[in-house]
């Protein structure tokens, strides 16, 4: 006699649509857009009802549709821009640049400005942006990453490390 | 090692991306040395936890509009 499964928690519609209002913030963070911000977390709540029943549990629910959406957040780049993920050399000046120590504390200080931070992570190219927003916001694992934004392991550590780079510059120069 | 050859290192080591031995006394040995790549790796670190701290904020309403491109 089998016994009747329990439901698992996190796994009903309706909590997944309680995490609308942070998908779109998500999206509006990647794209700066908020029409698009609100239509690509309306398209990822819709996948991810039609597909509720494959969500394996062993990811936060909030993980598996952030996953989700910067897989739509890549795509949207991709019909936007030409090469959206494309690395040049431009990072060079960053990453040879030397901050002073008040540059440094103006960095340390930027946690307890967050604006400032998020108007940083605006200016940044849009596959580095997306990158750190993957690994360095959410804590998604390097191969996770990959996956969604549909580029290679070397491709993410350089737009990686050409992202941080950047943005340490941003922080230590006044925006 | 170059600054910017050891600067290339910092960032991998930040998401756990663990580095090979060898790379790890290299870094370390070139921190040991330079001052400056002290001082942007120290930056780095917080450039990180500042981005890891905005997990749980509401982005502005408006980030300025800005592609990045």
């Amino acid at each position: 006699m089998g016994q009747a499964q329990a439901p698992s928690p996190g796994r009903s519609p309706e909590e997944l649509a309680a995490l609308e209002p942070t998908l779109r913030a998500w999206a509006l963070r990647a794209t700066g857009d908020p029409d698009v911000a609100r239509d690509l977390a309306q398209e990822t709540l819709a996948a991810g009802l039609e597909t509720l029943g494959r969500f394996d549990g062993r990811s936060a629910l909030r993980t598996w549709l952030i996953g989700m959406l910067s897989h739509k957040v890549a795509d949207h780049f991709r019909r936007r821009y030409r090469a959206p993920f494309e690395v040049g050399d431009a990072d060079a000046p960053d990453l040879r640049a030397n901050p002073t120590d008040s540059d440094v504390e103006r960095v340390v200080m930027a946690r307890r400005d967050l604006a400032r931070v998020d108007r940083a992570l605006a200016q940044l190219p849009p596959g580095e942006r997306l990158a750190l927003l993957l690994v360095g916001v959410e804590g998604v694992d390097h191969e996770a990453a990959c996956h969604e934004m549909g580029v290679t392991a070397t491709h993410l550590r350089v737009l990686l490390h050409r992202g941080r780079h950047r943005l340490r510059r941003m922080l230590e120069r006044e925006l | 090692m170059s600054c910017e050859y050891a600067r290339r290192w910092f960032s991998d080591s930040f998401d756990g991306q663990p580095l090979p031995a060898w790379a790890r006394f290299v870094v370390w040995f070139h921190l040991h040395r330079c001052p400056r790549c002290r001082r942007v790796a120290s930056s780095l670190r917080a450039t990180e936890d500042a981005l890891a701290a905005l997990k749980d904020e509401p982005p502005p309403e408006s980030t300025g509009g800005s592609s990045g491109l």
